[in-house]
Order: C-alpha cells, then structure tokens, then sequence
C-alpha cells in the first residue's frame, strides 16, 4: 500500500494533528482489510477505501 | 573420516511444525536420511552422531550453529555435512549456517539445498551442492549430496559438474584470450543463441510465496515491524543509518503511542525531521493501541522488530526477514504490519 512519502509511511505532516491521526487510522483500517484479505501475488492496495 | 550429519526436527522424526522450536542437540550415530547417507559414503567413513535442531529456534538464534559444532568437535567430528533442504527456507538457511561455522572451525563441511533455497546466501563461502526441489528427490539428493561429501573428503574442490551451487570465491587466474577475444566471442556465442552465456553469474531473485490472509482481525495478534531505523531516543543498540548488519527489538508494553523524545529514526536515507517530531509516523503505535481498545485489532504484540532499510545488501534483508518470521511464528503472532520507508 503506498502512503504519502518516504518520510513518513504512516503520517502526513501537511495535515493538523487531527487529520493527521485520521489519515493514520483509516491506513491501518486498509491494513487489516489487505491482510484479510487473499493474494496469490505481488499485490498493490489502495490506501483510499473503494467505495 | 569421522562425520557429524545436520537434520532439522522433522527429518529427525521429531515432528513438524509443532516442534520447530526445539533447541540444538546431538544425536549418537545416523537418523532419518542419515542412515541411507551413512550406508552410501561406504566403510571407509562413519556419520558418529546427528545433530538436530528446529527450524524456528535455529533462524531465530543463529548461534546454534556454532554451538552444535563446538559440541561435534568435542565428540571428534573431522567433517560435517547438513541437509539435504530441498526448497525449505528456514532448513537451508541452518544447513548453511551449520557448514559456515564448520569451516570457521578449520572443519572440511558440506551443504545440500535446492538452487532457489533463500539459505545460499548464508553459506558465506562453504560449499553447497544442489538438492531436488522437495523430499521427493530424496534418493538422487543422497547420492549427489554422498558423491560431494566423499570427494571434500579426499581433499578436492567440488565444481558446477559435481553440482556445486552458490557463491564460490573469485580467485585470479591466467586466461588464454585477452579479454577483447573474450568479449568478441562472448557476443558471438549469444547471437548462436545461447543466452545464457557469461562471465559473471548474476545473483537470481526469488520469489515468496504470500502467506494465507486472517480469518478476523478483531481476534488476531498483530505485531508492528518496520524498516524505518526506528530505535529507542539515544539509539542505544547503535543500529546503523544504512548497510545495516543487524535488526533490533524493543518493548512496547504499556506504551500507548510512540512519543517524541521515546522514540526516533536513525535512518541515513531521508530527513528524520518529521519521523522525530512525531515517530509514530514510522511506528503507528497510538492508533494501533486505540484499535486494540475498540477491538479491532484482537492484541498488539509486546515489542517492536525494526532494522534501517538503507543500500541493505539483499543477503542481509533476506536473513532479516525470515529472522523475523521465525520469530514472529514463534511468538503465535498472525499477522505483521510493516511500515516501509
């Protein structure tokens, strides 16, 4: 799942404090969906929910 | 000669996966593949004890290996041999570990594994003879893994055509053509069609198989691991900032969020600017810890594994992860979430 920079895998420093802890929980809300999830190859998941 | 043979725990017909965590041990006389072993290497050899020790445990404490063969020496060993792993990771990786720290020991040493076995690049200069893909080839492997292991007994250098796999030292040596002839007629051997040919053997790539997904997060361990060079304020194991050698591990326990001055990234591959005003943009831990609460996640695991993943050689990353999942395995942990940088 690619983020927002180097950096800062699991952060986002343009945002306020509490953006910033938003976005960090809905990437690993997308975390626990991608392990749940099978693959049977390199796979690449996207950090924004499909909708 | 004298010869102490590695299996793992299952060969040794301790059981599988259930006893990957056993401990180092040496065995009188020949077990499992050993005996069929023994029985090919003739009268003039004899296999004196086996030395065994589980998958998990021997990828986690990679100083088993230089443990059993301190323990071998005692017992007279004047060889040693490990495998054949086939394809199996964590077996390769011991039998590799085992037949380096033989010869670190002044012990002619042998292992068998499969060409795409992860454990090749631990062999650090020992040789390697190829083995089938699974226990299948059992009886083939025996033979060639036999072959090798009586020919190092005699004192000879095994090659490619006794199947030789794996690394081997570059030493200097005259060639007949210059190396404008060599090139020319390198190019010409390609356009024949071989295109193979070469020099200079490019290291291959594996691939991993993706591990089966949770069943339901709400009731699995999860641990955080990263690659961020993230270490306690201070860096006390001195981890380094790039060509990491080692990986390090710290607890987490009634940590509720990985705070400024606790924690910072020693990574020499960015700015750690942002990572240390707020290191939990490496390592999530406040908001996997409010997800353990809400039930989420089922239970965070106590420690962090974290290394810096920085121009590390390929050899090193690969030896870290399956230190990592063994460790993890060991530990019961059904899932890990990696923060790359």
């Amino acid at each position: 799942m690619s983020t927002r920079g180097i950096p800062f895998p699991a952060g986002d420093p343009e945002l306020g404090p509490e953006q910033e802890r938003a976005w960090r929980r809905q990437l690993l809300q997308r975390a626990l969906h991608a392990v749940a999830t099978p693959v049977s190859e390199p796979t690449v998941f996207d950090a924004d929910p499909v909708q | 000669m004298k010869i102490v043979h590695y299996v793992n725990q299952f060969f040794a017909g301790m059981g599988g996966e259930d006893s990957a965590g056993t401990g180092p041990e040496l065995r009188d006389g020949a077990t499992g593949p050993g005996r069929k072993l023994a029985s090919l290497l003739g009268d003039e050899h004899e296999i004196i004890a086996t030395a065994v020790c589980g998958d998990d445990y021997a990828a986690s404490h990679p100083e088993f290996a230089a443990e059993l063969v301190a323990r071998a020496k005692e017992r007279g060993a004047e060889m040693i041999v490990a495998g054949p792993s086939f394809t199996s990771g964590r077996y390769g990786m011991a039998c590799a570990r085992i037949a380096a720290a033989a010869s670190e020991a002044d012990l002619p040493a042998l292992a068998s594994m499969h060409p795409d076995n992860p454990g090749i690049g631990e062999a650090a200069g020992t040789t390697v003879v190829e083995s089938g893909l699974t226990a299948r080839q059992m009886k083939d492997s025996l033979e060639r893994f036999a072959a090798a292991a009586l020919k190092i007994a005699s004192g000879e250098e095994l090659t490619a055509r006794d199947g030789r796999i794996g690394p081997v030292a570059r030493t200097n040596r005259f060639a007949a053509d210059n190396a404008a002839q060599r090139a020319v007629a390198l190019v010409l051997t390609r356009l024949g069609g071989d295109r193979d040919a070469t020099e200079i053997p490019l290291p291959d790539f594996d691939s991993v198989t993706p591990a089966a997904p949770i069943a339901d997060a709400g009731e699995a361990l999860f641990a955080l691991v990263t690659e961020g060079g993230f270490v306690p304020f201070g860096n006390p194991d001195r981890l380094e900032s790039a060509r990491a050698t080692k990986w390090v591990r710290h607890s987490l326990d009634g940590l509720d969020s990985a705070d400024e001055g606790a924690f910072m990234s020693v990574h020499g591959g960015f700015s750690t600017v942002w990572a240390n005003a707020d290191p939990n943009r490496i390592l999530p831990l406040d908001v996997a810890r409010e997800m353990e609460r809400e039930g989420a996640i089922g239970r965070l695991h106590g420690e962090y594994l974290g290394t810096t993943g920085n121009g590390t050689t390929v050899a090193d990353a690969r030896r870290f992860g399956m230190e990592w999942a063994a460790d993890l395995r060991q530990q019961g942990i059904q899932a890990a979430i990696l923060t790359a940088t």
